[in-house]
């Protein structure tokens, strides 16, 4: 099979079957429909398209059109193929009883995920056929920001459960009371996934999340005065006898907790109560709009915030922590800092000096764009300087901004610190080790075995790259010319810097107690 | 740069349809189903011929797996917690680097790619391929669509009317 020139001809639609078929995959189904009219061969493959994708038009007047070519091509569906996806944008629901019978059509299929963008100008029930679908997977019901769908209790109807659910997906449901979620739940016994986003309650706000297979949860917390239906009950804490958060719930995301102590609780609820939660991720968002006398923070205030939340007891061993920049908050915030930020590292022996061979690498700092430290690049000079024995290696941040005793702080420094004076007689006074430090301030014993980026990860609560493979494999106790190559430089920087923002962020924050014993070395 | 630690790096030989040697690490190759079952059954020795992939084309595959091979060894450094974030920053890179090389491509090129990594049975290259065709189908009238493909089309009048009038909306 040759490149053959130009004007190749039927390339396309001789490719093998399966392909053209798999290439359709990714059609929206009116365009599968079109491409049924090109050639014969591509005449009946819409019957069969293991996926279903519509866009309704937003215009409710196309409405009836919209349904008729959507029954059409549920009827001219091949029957003994399952349909896996069925996913409706913009679909009109206002007094559109007949899309309620179309729906119940599609349970024949052995569908498995179900996917419904519903836009309506009024308060709409939940089309109840969907709870007929005893093969879904996979549902996402997703309403109009304006105006939100009512999810029905479910008094009144049998609903046998979602045996197979695995994933649910809620934007802007409003729920007629708060049981009904739970109930919902509850009847899936398989659910791992649970993500709802801006949901509301009429009655009361409590969330209250009882699966039994429950891995992953995420919250957004609505947001606004439009969000809330009820100003006066406050939101509730969970019932604390919970079975999925002890044996099984490892990621929780709360985004949009704001800054009522309502939803600060609800942050320490999880982490209290989180037996075996390995991921939690939060945003923060500053509500203007908000009741005052529930405030904890002035406007802003993310610092606070954060501190706040790494002081809560957290049950789990090992969980890692994220605070995610909020998209919506003000840009002026983020970035502010780092980007132009070098350390030095020293790229021979020990000791930093000012001779020429110093290389200047600039630290990648994407990943940590802190909103609170604004490092000074003139005042400040972080000097990495790297000897020791396998992986292990003496970090140091001089701090030439306070006066001229430097304070250095680094991971397991005590055992460094001996080693360089024993080997180079540099001795120094204000040392700091971070691995006591962090360990007995945030009451977390385990941080004192960690490494520096570990650490950073941890306690800047943003992902610091590991050092690489070769690296850490490479010896760097090589006798002779003492010159480190430029992977191990940007290595040993970027330790150093890690160890500068962790000390920055505990000592200048007063997360460390001004009484706090330094080792004396 | 030097790797000394990977030490176990074997390397195959691919051999394209029209004669050329390619040599692709092992860790590279597993990308592609056909070749990992050739090398959990032990039959890799000396060159593979893959007869249905010519070298401009094979040579394009390569190029693609070793970009996806590069994300993966550094993901496997990464404890599992922080895997995810890391995706998630790698995936814009990497959704970029898709596209521009795809969009690259001459049709031709991207219709041997298909056959090709179908072939090979490489999905994420396929898929990627696949969206990129399906990206250029949609929201064409037919008539557009053949003009694209230089397609011919094989209906008499009566049943191409037949097609559109079964579904109006569809053509409107």
């Amino acid at each position: 099979m040759e490149g053959g020139g130009g004007g190749g001809g039927d390339r396309l639609s001789s490719l093998p079957e399966h392909i053209i078929h798999h290439i359709f995959s990714f059609l929206d189904t009116i365009d599968t429909v079109k491409a049924s009219a090109v050639t014969r061969k591509w005449r009946y493959f819409f019957v069969s398209m293991p996926h279903l994708n519509f866009e309704s038009y937003r215009d409710s007047k196309y409405k009836i059109k919209f349904n008729n070519f959507v029954n059409w091509v549920l009827m001219s569906q091949n029957q003994f193929f399952d349909i896996q996806r069925f996913r409706i944008s913009n679909l009109c629901l206002n007094e559109n009883y007949a899309f309620y019978r179309l729906m119940d059509t599609i349970t024949e299929f052995n569908l498995q995920e179900l996917d419904l963008k519903i836009l309506c100008n009024e308060a709409i029930k939940f089309p109840r056929c969907i709870l007929n679908c005893r093969s879904l997977v996979s549902l996402k019901l997703s309403f109009d920001h304006y105006s939100l769908g009512t999810f029905p209790g479910l008094k009144n109807c049998i609903f046998p459960g979602f045996i197979r659910l695995k994933s649910l997906e809620l934007c802007f449901v409003m729920f007629m009371d708060s049981l009904s979620l739970a109930n919902f739940v509850s009847s899936c016994p398989y659910l791992e996934n649970l993500n709802v986003h801006e949901c509301t309650f009429v009655d009361d706000n409590i969330i209250e999340i009882t699966a039994n297979s429950l891995k992953d949860l995420s919250i957004i917390l609505p947001q606004g005065e439009k969000g809330w239906t009820n100003h006066n009950s406050p939101r509730k804490i969970p019932n604390r006898t919970s079975s999925c958060l002890k044996y099984h719930h490892k990621i929780v995301e709360l985004f949009q907790v704001g800054d009522d102590k309502y939803e600060l609780d609800l942050v320490r609820f999880f982490l209290e109560n989180g037996y075996v939660l390995q991921k939690m991720r939060i945003s923060w968002v500053g509500r203007n709009l908000w009741d005052y006398n529930n405030r904890v923070y002035g406007n802003g205030n993310t610092n606070k915030f954060i501190s706040e939340v790494m002081k809560f007891s957290r049950s789990s061993p090992n969980i890692a922590l994220t605070f995610v920049e909020p998209e919506k908050l003000d840009r002026k915030y983020m970035n502010t800092t780092t980007t132009g930020d070098h350390a030095w590292a020293s790229s021979s022996g020990v000791l930093p000096s000012d001779n020429s061979d110093i290389d200047t690498i600039k630290v990648e700092s994407t990943a940590d764009s802190d909103i609170d430290v604004t490092l000074d690049a003139i005042n400040t000079k972080s000097i990495a300087a790297s000897q020791g024995q396998n992986d292990t290696e003496i970090q140091f941040i001089l701090h030439t901004s306070t006066n001229f005793s430097p304070t250095i702080a680094g991971v397991h420094l005590k055992e460094r610190l001996k080693q360089l004076r024993k080997t180079y007689g540099f001795e120094i006074k204000n040392a700091v080790d971070l691995s006591v430090m962090t360990a007995s301030v945030l009451h977390q014993p385990r941080f004192g075995a960690y490494g520096v980026r570990r650490l950073a990860s941890e306690v800047l609560c943003r992902p610091w790259k590991p050092r690489s493979l070769s690296i850490i494999d490479e010896d760097w106790t090589k006798e002779g010319d003492c010159k480190f190559n430029k992977d191990q430089i940007e290595c040993a920087t970027v330790d150093a810097y890690a160890a500068y923002k962790i000390a920055k962020r505990l000592l200048s924050e007063e997360i460390v107690p001004r009484t706090f014993d330094f080792i004396s070395l | 740069m030097s790797t000394p630690s990977v030490s176990v790096n074997r390397v195959l030989k691919l051999k394209s349809s029209d004669g050329e040697i390619f040599e692709v690490k092992q860790t590279v190759a597993v990308q592609s189903g056909v070749l990992k079952q050739m090398m959990e059954d032990g039959c890799t020795e000396g060159e593979i011929p893959l007869n249905n992939v010519d070298s401009p084309t094979l040579a394009k595959i390569i190029e693609w797996c070793n970009k996806h091979h590069d994300n993966d060894v550094e993901g496997r450094v990464l404890s599992e917690e922080r895997e995810k974030e890391k995706e998630k920053e790698k995936a814009a890179d990497m959704k970029k680097w898709e596209s521009e090389f795809i969009d690259a491509l001459n049709r031709d090129e991207i219709y041997f790619l298909l056959t090709g990594s179908n072939y090979m049975d490489i999905k994420e290259l396929l898929d990627c391929a696949a969206q990129k065709v399906a990206d250029m189908v949609k929201g064409k009238t037919p008539e557009a669509i053949r003009e694209m493909f230089n397609i011919q089309s094989d209906f008499t009048e009566e049943e191409e009317e037949a097609i559109r009038k079964e579904n109006q909306w569809a053509f409107d």
